[in-house]
């Protein structure tokens, strides 16, 4: 009753008429960024956070989520239509969504894509409003100790898991740590690396940085391969109506994708794009007629985009209630929940339930916004692509110069966006994961404080990490990845395939 | 410009391991404490150390795994890169001296100069016009503060 009782609250913060146009832009901002292949969902909500400094906490977080899983919408039409993923978690869809396309069927693939991210991602939120609440409780009992392994499992799950060498991602989160050592020590106050300067005393800005990996980057990135998109395949809206056979063969693939995204939500770094992989090749074996896929099957588009939905709810529930992010984009949201006064963790839902249920409600007002504005407007967010880039990117680099120097009106911060945007361009032209450099920076000051906090308590004793069953559980999650990380080295089990990806139209889609 | 792959993982380890040197470097000048009670300095030394290490065996492995030619060569778009860049900093320099009107104005200008195909005229009618809305939206909507011309 209790959790009805607060909805009920979420929805009256959700519904007040600011609130529901923020979501509404944060949505419809969403689905062009996921239209558009230059731009992801980290690069959006980088574009967006500083816009949103003068609205209150509740409304910059649903504007914010709203452009998270907005991206995740529209990812798919261009997938679909056009066999170009406008983002990383729809490189699945382009298999059997665009063979669709191509019979003429692109509509009913449109249709289950939306209807799929629809129940994937509002089940998913269901596990975020069922979850979040007792997990804070007893993360309440959690001391320093246990809070320090927590972050180091996340960083290193991340080094496991990410799509560069395993070196590679290591020396992305050493970078990542001591970048986050510059300003002030947290425990003594004393100046770490800013050479007398007042400007360095935060350390370095955090949405600059964002900005400049993901943002800068891409544009110099999509520079090299300019080229204006022409949508040929435009689908009516007499078309977009799915056969009964297409509902029947779908039902299965998204609750199987809804289970597997939900899943993979909790797992740090790029659980929104393994999940799509996985769904995939579970409905190709399970399917009757696995023979179909590559070449139309409806399952082949209903499993991954709901996959791909479902983890926007879980992947929530780390960021909420331990307050550490486990992927880029929900790395943007806590910085605008701390620049916003919100410190995300156990205490959010007891100190600002304003802002957690009504962050609730409106992903599930912003879902059906989604699912009713997408199909309608899908002739308009394709034909976004007709924007030539050579005008579109520097007007996003205006908004990036405008936005950046807003959080703090320092130019600094825009040389700062500028340094890490070619550092972002270096690195991920070699494979180097630039997504973990950015959590580790996000988590470095809390990790280091964890530590300090964890030794004063214990007097220098380093057991304290081995003390309570919550750390040992933690601690054992470290070793045992240890473990298996160093056993693939030796025996040179390699993530090949997961690093190379699928090609497309002959050009490696980057992780984005 | 084409670039071997192995070339830029050497020339990245490298610059890792600068890094890493700077770090434990400017971590010496820091109280480090002990390993019962870390000071400023110690965690920045340990992770410097790491990264140094890290760094060193990316660098190894990356000159005793393949051949110099081997790996297909990354292209880099060096121009768009440098221009990029270059306008960002200049526009660093430039907003609180000149304003927003006029330096964004100018970058505008510089950046559709340098990757559209549109003549002088109209990138200085675009340039400002985009500049003007923006000016507008960011400064009279948003109400962000946005440097005015100072004189």
């Amino acid at each position: 009753m209790d959790i009805i009782h607060y909805l009920l609250q979420g929805f009256s913060v959700a519904l007040t008429p600011s609130n529901l146009l923020y979501c509404l832009i944060g949505v419809l901002w969403g689905t062009v960024v996921g239209v558009l292949p230059g731009l992801g969902p980290l690069a959006g909500m980088s574009l967006l956070l500083p816009l949103t400094f003068k609205l209150d906490p509740a409304g910059a977080i649903i504007m914010l989520s709203g452009i998270f899983y907005g991206a995740m919408y529209g990812g798919s039409t261009t997938s679909i239509l056009l066999r170009i993923p406008g983002e990383a978690a729809s490189i699945v869809t382009c298999i059997d969504g665009y063979e669709m396309a191509k019979q003429g069927r692109a509509g009913p693939a449109l249709v289950i894509a939306a209807v799929g991210s629809f129940i994937g991602g509002t089940i998913s939120i269901v596990g975020l409003m069922l979850f979040a609440p007792p997990l804070a409780q007893a993360m309440l009992k959690v001391g320093p100790a246990a809070e320090f392994a927590l972050m180091l499992l996340a960083l290193i799950v991340m080094s496991v898991i990410s799509t560069s060498s395993t070196l590679k991602t290591l020396s992305m989160i050493l970078l990542g740590l001591l970048l986050a050592t510059i300003g002030l020590d947290p425990i003594t106050g004393f100046a770490r690396y800013t050479f007398g300067s007042l400007d360095f005393a935060d350390g370095f800005s955090f949405v600059a940085m964002a900005l400049g990996l993901f943002g800068i980057s891409e544009i110099m990135l999509n520079f090299e391969n300019i080229a204006t998109l022409k949508p040929t395949i435009k689908p009516t809206l007499r078309s977009l109506v799915p056969r009964w056979a297409d509902l029947k063969a779908s039902a299965g693939p998204i609750g199987r994708g809804t289970v597997i995204g939900f899943l993979f939500g909790f797992v740090p770094g790029i659980s929104h794009v393994i999940s799509t992989f996985v769904s995939y090749a579970v409905e190709k074996k399970l399917s009757r007629h696995p023979e179909q896929f590559g070449h139309g099957a409806i399952a082949g588009v209903a499993g991954p985009e709901t996959a791909n939905n479902a983890t926007t709810g879980s992947t929530m529930i780390p960021l909420l209630v331990l307050g550490i992010p486990a992927i880029p984009a929900t790395a943007i949201l806590l910085s605008a929940m701390m620049i916003h006064g919100v410190q995300p963790g156990p205490q959010l839902i007891a100190e600002h339930p304003q802002v957690f249920w009504g962050l609730i409600a409106s992903m599930y007002i912003g879902n059906l916004m989604l699912l009713v504005l997408n199909l309608p407007m899908v002739g308009i967010f394709v034909n976004l692509l007709r924007i030539p880039y050579v005008y579109l990117a520097p007007v996003v680099l205006l908004i990036c110069v405008v936005g950046i120097y807003s959080v703090s009106a320092r130019p600094l911060d825009i040389f700062i966006m500028a340094a890490f945007g070619v550092l972002g361009y270096v690195l991920r032209k070699f494979d180097f994961d630039v997504a973990p450099l950015l959590l580790a920076v996000v988590l470095g000051d809390r990790m280091e404080v964890s530590l300090r906090r964890a030794l004063v308590i214990s007097n220098g004793d380093y057991g304290i990490f081995l003390q309570g069953a919550i750390s040992q559980v933690f601690v054992g999650a470290i070793v045992l990845l240890a473990l298996l990380q160093g056993a693939a080295w030796l025996f040179g089990v390699r993530k090949k395939a997961l690093r190379e990806g699928p090609v497309f139209n002959g050009v490696k889609e980057e992780e984005r | 410009m084409q670039v071997n792959p192995r070339r830029g993982d050497l020339a990245i380890a490298v610059l890792l391991l600068a890094l890493a040197a700077f770090f434990m470097w400017g971590a010496w000048h820091m109280p480090a404490g002990t390993f019962a009670v870390p000071g400023p300095g110690i965690v920045p030394t340990i992770l410097g150390a790491l990264l140094g290490v890290t760094a060193l065996v990316l660098l190894i492995k990356t000159l005793i795994a393949s051949a110099p030619g081997a790996g297909l060569p990354v292209s880099f778009g060096v121009a768009p890169v440098a221009i990029i860049f270059a306008a960002l900093t200049a526009v660093a320099l430039a907003f609180e001296r000149a304003g927003f009107l006029v330096t964004l104005s100018v970058f505008m200008f510089v950046m559709l100069r340098a990757v559209s195909r549109l003549g002088t005229l109209r990138s200085v009618l675009v340039a400002v016009g985009i500049v003007l809305a923006a000016g507008w939206f960011f400064d009279s909507v948003l109400g962000v503060n946005l440097p005015r011309v100072p004189w």
